[in-house]
């Protein structure tokens, strides 16, 4: 897919294909199975393999916002995309820290989700639904230290998001080395291997 | 599973998706309303077109044979006036796209606030594989299906991709035929000699000009001698150049689809114009300018300069150069010049963006001067078109300026805010019928 058309609206530049194959080796990691189970896994509806393809698939998106570099410091998900409650249909949680909030960013994201949406409706045959696959909440810092707004998911005692991406690099060496953590469910729920995320280095998300 | 196997897997299943255009404009319209009081009553009728006419074009090809071919009339809102936009003929027209650029030409006449409401027509077809008598026959054929539509009070078409001023003399000749009254008002872009403005030619390059003026003097560059590179050197490029090299501006760096060129003292554009005038697909390309270096277009789009004018195609400026642009403003002269990652890019950077839906508004703009000398039987001079052109896009830069100051937004928000707000504002003073 271009994200040049003739019609002169311009989509994001986000390499979906990329970002598929990551999220499905998220998932042949974490379950021990190939790529074309995980596939049908995901078109039959599997929770277990819609939820770590999601986390895979925001784990991507926060890799390309790193790489774009402008003014992103934190990148989270939370929800049914950590606690495997997700379907087809399922949205991904997620919610950025930004320096300030502007209209470009939210510009783009919105972008980002109409191209990673289509793209993924056609991945899995579905034809109409979902209309939108990322519900993404920008914080500003302001938001975050007063804890008001989404700023006060971020602390949330039940359902504490699992924080993606960090600009500060003392904070990623506070994750483990294989990935970061988990806060309510633990990998070894999954009934099928072990888990073995793909260390963020290891993603290659953006170019276009 | 190989890597290589799930590569392919994936590449297989997505390769052909293309994002829905209509969706693209309807999400624009989406994040307006999130800095907008306009009622749920109204965004509702914001998101839908009036109107969507498809019809089947049969057309006899020039060995006898039939080909039934698709076209389409979308009239998007009429609450500011007659619905306006342009007519395309390509293979990937689709009732989407004329959907979503109908909404785009109702967004784009209210931010220059001319009496005109957004329509948008095309035909699915491939005008290269058509003769010039299969053409016409298209066309005519076309303006007697959606004829019952259109109209100089209820929809005005125009020029678009693949069609131009013959095209639309097609069209008025067409309709005289079939309403038995001369109606040149029905659309523009039409040939002089038909009742076409002068002017026309240029005026979306000197709406880029008066953009370009206008955005300087809010900054404080004096366009005397401040430098300028124009990517895309066809009607609007060229034009552009030319209007601000007249104003002072230094022309240093040109390019076209032959490659680009730099002149760090300047370009003198009447030889550069004069070259191209004769030049083989009059293209830059052998450009014999003293003091000149050829240089990529990827360099062009990232000389130090005061302004970028991207006038060529969609999707220039990307998360891959935006870094590097050392331009203070760029005036989008093309459609969709820049990605929202390197608006996004760009905008961290303080680099000001004069959007498209106002940088090049300027066609749409004279082509409601032609309406308005065809309705009233009484041409102008160029030289009338050409101020009411810059005092029209003045107030307009000014007014969406003002907005994003005060709103402390991006310029191509201020702009769709502005007009998304008219045509709301249109709709709720007229009420709903019945």
């Amino acid at each position: 897919m271009s994200y040049r058309t003739q019609s002169g609206f311009v989509a994001a530049e986000v390499a979906n294909e990329t970002l598929f194959e990551q999220a499905i080796a998220i998932c042949c990691h974490r379950h021990g199975l190939a790529a074309d189970v995980i596939l049908r896994r995901l078109e039959d509806g599997d929770c277990v393999m819609h939820s770590t393809f999601r986390y895979g698939i925001a784990k991507g998106l926060s890799l390309y916002l790193a790489h774009l570099g402008c003014g992103f410091h934190e990148v989270y998900v939370y929800g049914s995309s950590v606690n495997e409650t997700s379907n087809s249909c399922s949205d991904i949680d997620v919610i950025v820290v930004v320096e300030q909030r502007r209209d470009e960013i939210e510009y783009l994201l919105k972008r980002l989700d109409l191209s990673i949406t289509a793209h993924y409706r056609c991945l899995l045959g579905l034809k109409q639904y979902p209309t939108s696959l990322l519900d993404v909440h920008v914080v500003d810092k302001q938001q975050q230290a007063e804890r008001s707004g989404f700023g006060a998911v971020l602390d949330g005692l039940h359902t504490r998001p699992i924080c993606l991406w960090r600009s500060d690099p003392a904070y990623l060496g506070a994750f483990r080395k294989e990935g970061p953590q988990r806060s309510l469910h633990a990998y070894s729920r999954t009934s099928t291997g072990g888990h073995t995320p793909v260390p963020a280095q290891e993603m290659k998300i953006g170019s276009a | 599973m190989a890597i290589q196997d799930t590569t392919r897997m994936v590449s297989e299943r997505i390769r052909d998706v293309e994002i829905n255009p209509y969706e693209m404009m309807l999400q624009q319209l989406d994040m307006v309303r999130e800095y907008t009081d306009i009622p749920d009553n109204i965004w509702q009728i914001l998101r839908k077109p009036e109107r969507t006419l498809e019809v089947s074009i049969p057309l006899t090809r020039d060995d006898g044979n039939v080909e039934v071919l698709t076209g389409y009339r979308v009239q998007y809102n009429s609450s500011r006036g007659p619905c306006k936009g342009g007519i395309r003929f390509h293979p990937g027209v689709t009732p989407e796209e004329v959907k979503a650029l109908a909404g785009w030409m109702t967004w784009k006449c209210a931010v220059v606030n001319i009496p005109y409401g957004g329509g948008k027509g095309g035909i699915c077809c491939d005008p290269s594989r058509l003769s010039r008598t299969e053409l016409e026959r298209l066309t005519r054929r076309y303006t007697a299906m959606i004829y019952p539509l259109i109209g100089t009070r209820r929809d005005i078409p125009a020029p678009d991709v693949n069609t131009n001023a013959q095209v639309m003399n097609w069209i008025v000749d067409t309709v005289q035929f079939l309403s038995g009254e001369s109606n040149p008002g029905i659309v523009t872009g039409k040939s002089i000699e038909v009742g076409g403005a002068l002017g026309r030619h240029e005026a979306t390059g000197r709406g880029v000009m008066f953009a370009t003026l206008g955005v300087l003097q809010r900054l404080g560059i004096d366009v005397e001698g401040a430098s300028v590179a124009i990517q895309g050197f066809g009607n609007v490029g060229s034009i552009a150049a030319r209007l601000l090299a007249e104003e002072g501006a230094k022309i240093i760096g040109i390019s076209d689809v032959s490659g680009a060129h730099h002149c760090p003292s300047g370009f003198d554009m009447k030889q550069v114009l004069a070259y191209v005038s004769t030049s083989p697909g009059h293209l830059l390309a052998g450009l014999p300018h003293p003091g000149t270096e050829e240089i990529s277009n990827d360099d062009l789009l990232t000389l130090d300069v005061d302004v970028l004018i991207p006038a060529a195609l969609e999707a220039q400026i990307t998360a891959r150069n935006a870094g590097d642009v050392k331009a203070r403003v760029i005036v989008e002269g093309a459609n969709g010049p820049t990605t929202p990652e390197a608006d996004l890019i760009l905008g961290e950077r303080g680099v000001t963006i004069v959007p498209d839906i106002l940088a090049n508004a300027g066609g749409v703009v004279c082509s409601y001067f032609e309406w308005v000398q065809n309705i009233q039987c009484f041409p102008w001079e160029e030289e009338e078109t050409n101020q009411r052109l810059g005092r029209i896009l003045q107030r307009a830069l000014r007014e969406v300026w003002t907005l994003a100051e005060e709103r402390d937004i991006s310029l191509r928000l201020a702009a769709f805010i502005l007009g998304v707000e008219r045509v709301a504002t249109a709709i709720q003073l007229r009420g709903i019928f019945p």
